[in-house]
């Protein structure tokens, strides 16, 4: 295989990096990025300047899409890779989401998802708190999704807010551990029994109190209305312009921590 | 667990209305700049002394230090709205450095001046109290100006970003009140203008970051 000038500097200089896309350890050049350590700045290019291979690309990074009915068809062709590097067409489907082209936005979203949980990875070994970050980092790259530069890489901007959301992960789970830590035995040592049924009602509330505060914003949202409001998936899915499947899954966890912090207080 | 993810998504797409992209950051920057310094000329030209100050630029410590609190503060307003935006590097916090040692070493020999001629003063430490009532009034508008136009894009590095909106906003106070007193800096002065600047920084980081965050 013929080895370009760029491509020896980048191996010289990047000896982690892959030169090619490897489809089988990892589904698609963008996860191939966020595993090699480029996500930042001009690394990416150590990728970018690897030989194009279209026929393994092209087909893989179409993700099929549940309900494509649901959604407008895309304002041009847009979707299929065309030769093209990956970093232009991350460009080039932002801008389409930019503009209102959901599909495009749905296909973006997908490949993100793999780059994130890549990124992620790194920071959470747990399969659940990776996937929360995942959710969480989508969220912010839709609420943010007007801070995009046209014609900047879109892989640092996503990464950034990946890596940012993942160590708000870790520091919720330090500070959940930190609760765990506090109740400990001799805490509860030398109480009476009056005071102990006492102080364990009141330490109640606040180790709910304590617990809620290691969730994520949108995991005590779920909680605040489906279980202290009261309202219906469907009410609460209005309120918080989450959707069903979403709030279900963020009250899932947010039972699943809520119950570890709560049950490691007790133990103790 | 990624079935919830591809939920989400589908549900992210739907919601996918158009949105307008930001300007670029540096533009953004520019024009709170261009804005700011067009109020700040305005407030020199009616309240300040302006002959005193173009005398004063001959003492090579005065025009450093007025120089360095012009450079510190848009170095750190581009800093910052650089910074609110995801992917950018770190090393961004660094620009306003430069300006901010050129004003410490241009105050400092101001310092040095005023004791030689005259002493340490009466020690009074409150004997700059206008200096620091003067950089609270002008920064605390220009920090909530600074507020108003991070927020819409801030969500990664809210410290850094929140710590050099601060200074900023301090740092152009403190360049304004450089033509609202045309003397030298003595070392008292200099102390309340250093307060005076902390104390911004440390409000935003505060109070800015708090509602930065809930935004």
């Amino acid at each position: 295989m013929k080895v370009s000038r760029s491509q020896r500097r980048d191996r010289r200089n990047f000896p982690g990096a892959r030169n090619e896309y490897s489809s089988d350890a990892l589904g698609t050049p963008f996860e191939a990025m966020a595993e090699t350590n480029i996500i930042d700045g001009g690394w990416v290019f150590a990728i970018i300047a690897a030989p194009r291979r279209p026929a393994r690309l092209g087909p893989a990074l179409v993700i099929p899409f549940p309900e494509r009915r649901t959604l407008p068809e895309p304002k041009a062709d847009s979707i299929e890779t065309s030769g093209e590097t990956p970093t232009a067409r991350w460009q080039r489907l932002m801008v389409a989401a930019q503009a209102g082209d959901q599909r495009c936005y749905a296909v973006l979203l997908q490949e993100a998802a793999k780059f994130v949980r890549v990124i992620a990875r790194r920071y959470h070994a747990d399969g659940g708190a990776v996937e929360d970050v995942v959710q969480e980092t989508l969220l912010s790259v839709h609420r943010i999704r007007h801070t995009y530069e046209p014609g900047r890489p879109v892989e640092p901007w996503i990464a950034a807010i990946a890596k940012a959301r993942a160590i708000d992960a870790l520091r919720a789970r330090k500070r959940r551990a930190a609760v765990e830590q506090d109740i400990s035995p001799e805490a509860m040592e030398g109480v009476t029994d009056g005071a102990r049924r006492a102080d364990d009602r009141l330490s109640a509330h606040s180790d709910i109190a304590t617990a809620m505060e290691t969730l994520s914003p949108g995991q005590r949202a779920a909680v605040r209305l489906l279980k202290i409001d009261e309202l219906t998936l469907s009410e609460a899915s209005r309120v918080s312009g989450q959707s069903v499947p979403a709030l279900k899954s963020l009250l899932h966890r947010a039972m699943l921590s809520l119950r570890a912090s709560l049950k490691g207080g007790r133990d103790a | 667990m990624r079935d919830d993810t591809d939920a989400l998504i589908e549900k992210l797409a739907r919601d996918g209305a158009p949105v307008k992209a930001l300007p670029p950051p540096l533009v953004r920057a520019g024009t709170f700049i261009a804005i700011s310094f067009a109020v700040m000329g305005v407030v020199a030209a009616f309240a300040g002394d302006i002959d005193a100050v173009w005398s004063n630029l001959a003492d090579l410590a005065f025009a450093a230090s007025l120089a360095g609190a012009l450079i510190a503060g848009v170095a750190a307003i581009f800093a910052a709205v650089v910074l609110s935006v995801p992917g950018r590097s770190a090393s961004w916090g660094l620009l306003p450095l430069p300006g901010a040692l050129l004003w410490l070493a241009g105050s400092g020999v101001e310092c040095l001046q005023s004791v030689a001629a005259s002493g340490w003063g009466d020690g009074d430490p409150f004997a700059s109290a206008a200096c620091f009532r003067f950089i609270a009034t002008v920064g605390v508008p220009l920090a909530l100006g600074l507020y108003f136009l991070l927020r819409r894009s801030v969500a990664t590095h809210l410290t850094g970003v929140t710590a050099l909106a601060g200074l900023g906003a301090a740092m152009l106070a403190a360049a304004l009140l450089q033509f609202m007193h045309a003397h030298g800096a003595n070392p008292v002065d200099l102390a309340t203008h250093i307060v005076a600047v902390s104390l911004l920084m440390v409000l935003m980081m505060t109070l800015g970051r708090r509602a930065l965050e809930g935004k």
